[in-house]
């Protein structure tokens, strides 16, 4: 079975590329453009890997970060930000994200980190 | 503890964090455009209201600067030290018979730490000199590693090239050229085809039987397939050249006003074409 990305970013541009990158991955991927939408998502059909931009309307990543531990969900969160200081990404590890991805990125490390998440992913068996 | 939200001219909104958190990214040159604040996410006011988020939004004394620069450098020299006497696969983090392609996104992760462009405009020269050193050491080990696993090139993934990037006009304006490019999804010959004249070196190729003389302006409009926007950049002729052996007649353009954003896209790009020429 197929396993759901979601890409939340607010940049139509940096939504393309990250398609992009993940060509050749077994996986279903969908967007959002805002943190509501990525939280409404989440809610309705939890992904398994969630590749999340830290600056969006709405609703920032990281209360997006914060509900999905609040909420105890299996999806695992690589967040991709051109915030990339350490403090920052220190801070986003601790919140709950499974990995930090500077902007901008190489195709192949964003494939490699969503490869691993995906592996990492528990298998759920079909109903 | 973090309790602020930040948001920019676009409304897009960055929290919750702390004070820390945000000194660090304002000192990283990151938070340019914070126009309002929340301390509850919901509701903001200007950045004026916070006497204490303009504070470290501002900038740091030479003092606090200078002193975290030299911590940076010692940093980074403790670090390079550590990492020449180690596997490559140690400092990478992936496993030791890891195939060609995690080692360059590992590569490709860790370099983008240490790209010259990346630092501030005032840092010191000694900052510059320990990336610059750490940026060569970790280059000449994944030159290393490429040159092990040189068996066979990796499978090419991907669709393969669809047409070639091109010269849409070029219209001599007074003493200045306008410049329109097509960049093809998969093809970035103008920005890498010179061994001189290319972008990693602020330049690119223009392909053209056109003469043209060394320091005459250039307007220059690239569209890139696929995607809504076009970039514009103002440079001036650097390589007025009749062809260098294998290389189609042309001329190269420094960029002298290319914004930040605008690199960091066309880079990326560039990365991503890479990826489908294996």
């Amino acid at each position: 079975m197929k396993r759901t990305v979601l890409i939340a970013d607010d940049d139509v541009l940096a939504r393309t590329m990250l398609r992009d990158c993940l060509q050749g991955l077994e996986c279903i991927i969908t967007e959002a453009h805002d943190g509501e939408q990525t939280l409404a998502a989440l809610t309705a059909d939890p992904p398994a890997v969630l590749l999340l931009d830290l600056v969006m309307p709405r609703l920032s990543g990281l209360d997006v970060l914060r509900a999905i531990r609040e909420r105890a969900l299996p999806t695992r969160v690589l967040v991709i930000s051109s915030m990339d200081t350490t403090a920052l990404s220190q801070h986003t590890l601790v919140e709950g994200a499974h990995g930090f991805i500077g902007k901008p990125f190489h195709p192949l490390e964003v494939k490699a980190a969503v490869a691993g998440a995906l592996a990492a992913y528990p298998e759920v068996a079909p109903p | 503890m973090s309790n602020y939200w930040l948001a920019d001219a676009d409304a897009r909104v960055l929290g919750p964090i702390g004070l820390e958190v945000l000194a660090d990214l304002a000192a990283a040159g990151k938070l340019a455009q914070v126009r309002a604040v929340s301390r509850d996410g919901h509701s903001f006011a200007p950045l004026s209201n916070f006497p204490e988020v303009a504070a470290a939004l501002g900038p740091r004394s030479s003092e606090q600067l200078s002193h975290a620069q030299a911590s940076a450098v010692s940093r980074l020299r403790k670090w390079l030290e550590d990492i020449r006497a180690q596997p490559t696969h140690e400092f990478f983090r992936v496993p030791p018979n890891a195939t060609t392609e995690a080692y360059r996104a590992a590569f490709f992760t860790l370099i983008k730490r240490f790209y010259p462009d990346r630092l501030a405009p005032d840092a010191t020269m000694e900052l510059r000199r320990a990336c610059e050193d750490v940026f060569l050491f970790l280059s000449m080990r994944m030159i290393e590693i490429e040159r092990l696993h040189r068996v066979q090139p990796p499978p090419v993934q991907g669709p393969p090239p669809i047409g070639k990037s091109e010269v849409l006009s070029l219209d001599w304006r007074g003493g200045s050229i306008d410049v329109k490019l097509k960049v093809k999804a998969h093809d970035v010959r103008f920005f890498t085809m010179h061994p001189e004249a290319n972008f990693r070196a602020d330049s690119l190729y223009v392909e053209s039987t056109e003469a043209a003389t060394a320091g005459t302006p250039v307007n220059l409009s690239v569209q890139f397939e696929g995607h809504p926007s076009t970039i514009t950049a103002w440079g001036r002729v650097i390589r007025p050249d009749a062809g260098t052996v294998g290389l189609p007649r042309g001329f190269g353009v420094k960029l002298l006003d290319l914004g930040e954003g605008d690199r960091s896209f066309i880079r990326t790009w560039i990365a991503r074409a890479s990826t489908h020429h294996g």
